[in-house]
């Protein structure tokens, strides 16, 4: 695959545009970095495109564009698990959090009808 | 000034107690942290009628100190210590830390490595490696960045309350220096933890916590 500038420009400006609002709404450090890694593989991809053309030839694919496309949908498969991991637990921890309010506001209750 | 001593605890039921007493015996305000432990942390807690609050969720350290300066706020206190629950960080320093924030420093650090030199094994060399990155991203040289036995005034105490994003110490550090804030380190000697184990015992465990802590400092702080 050959240098493209476009690719340069563009992965360069997701970078940017995802420091840029991850500080601006002060997104969640463990997260924001996930993403600033995603964008940097991106643009070190975009910037050395020879790399693509060493992966697929390892991975006895037959045109890097099918490498490019294979690899990527499998980090976003990756990143969709990852997600799916957060959203069960945070439902745990709902429920426990929910589970000791009901508590606390029993104890509270009993007080006060004393 | 009212202070109060932040103790963030996860299964450290062996080095507590200690820890408060020797807390107690200089007539400090302090509160343990109970960062929802399996072991019998919260009993024993009661029996020995320490000051302490139960999380009900595991948080992690970073946000268990955040729970401890929302606590500071909500109760008006000045400063704030914190103290880390293993015991490493011996309870007489608190003094010399407090007599900086009264000369109207806002963030100091117990330092191990003002006047001792750091020696060159590898747990150093990380420590090392992270002040290279805090000094290209500040400008600023410190000893000991991942320090977690600091001071901070009133000001810091809101910031952090209200919007604390670190990994961990060194992050914290340089959010601290490019606010402006006036800080300063000061030599302490930390003992080996008494009981229990470490988080970084684990080699992996410590790359991810470098790696963090690094795209932190350059990207996000």
């Amino acid at each position: 695959m050959n240098f493209q500038p476009s690719l340069l420009i563009g992965s360069i400006a997701t970078l940017i545009f995802v420091i840029f609002v991850a500080k601006k709404t002060s997104m969640n450090i463990k997260y924001a970095i996930i993403w600033v890694v995603w964008c940097l593989i991106i643009s070190i991809l975009s910037l050395f495109p020879k790399i693509i053309d060493v992966v697929s030839s390892i991975l006895n694919i037959a045109t890097p564009t099918n490498a490019v496309f294979m690899i990527f949908i499998f980090l976003s498969y990756l990143m969709s698990f990852y997600l799916f991991i957060k959203v069960s637990q945070l439902s745990d921890y709902i429920k426990t959090l929910t589970y000791e309010l009901a508590e606390v506001k029993r104890k509270y209750e009993d007080k006060e009808s004393k | 000034m009212k202070t109060l001593i932040i103790i963030p605890a996860f299964n450290e039921v062996e080095n507590i107690p200690n820890l408060v007493k020797n807390i107690n015996n200089l007539g400090y305000d302090y509160l343990v942290i109970n960062d929802c432990s399996t072991d019998s942390s919260s009993e024993i807690y009661d029996k020995l009628k320490l000051k302490h609050i139960d999380l009900s969720i595991n948080l992690g350290l970073a946000s268990v100190t955040q729970v401890g300066f929302k606590y500071a706020l909500e109760h008006d206190y000045d400063s704030v210590i914190v103290v880390d629950g293993d015991g490493q960080h011996p309870p007489v320093y608190i003094k010399e830390l407090l007599e900086m924030l009264d000369k109207g420093y806002d963030y100091v650090v117990g330092s191990r490595f003002v006047s001792e030199k750091k020696p060159w094994s590898s747990r150093m060399l990380g420590s090392r490696l992270l002040c290279l990155f805090i000094f290209f991203k500040t400008g600023k040289w410190v000893s000991d960045p991942t320090s977690g036995m600091r001071a901070m005034g009133r000001a810091v105490i809101e910031d952090f309350a209200n919007s604390l994003n670190f990994v961990a110490e060194p992050d914290a550090y340089v959010h601290v220096i490019k606010r402006k804030y006036k800080f300063c380190e000061i030599q302490v000697t930390m003992t080996e933890r008494q009981a229990g184990v470490s988080y970084f015992k684990n080699p992996f465990k410590s790359i991810k916590f470098m790696f963090n802590v690094i795209m932190s400092i350059i990207f996000i702080q």
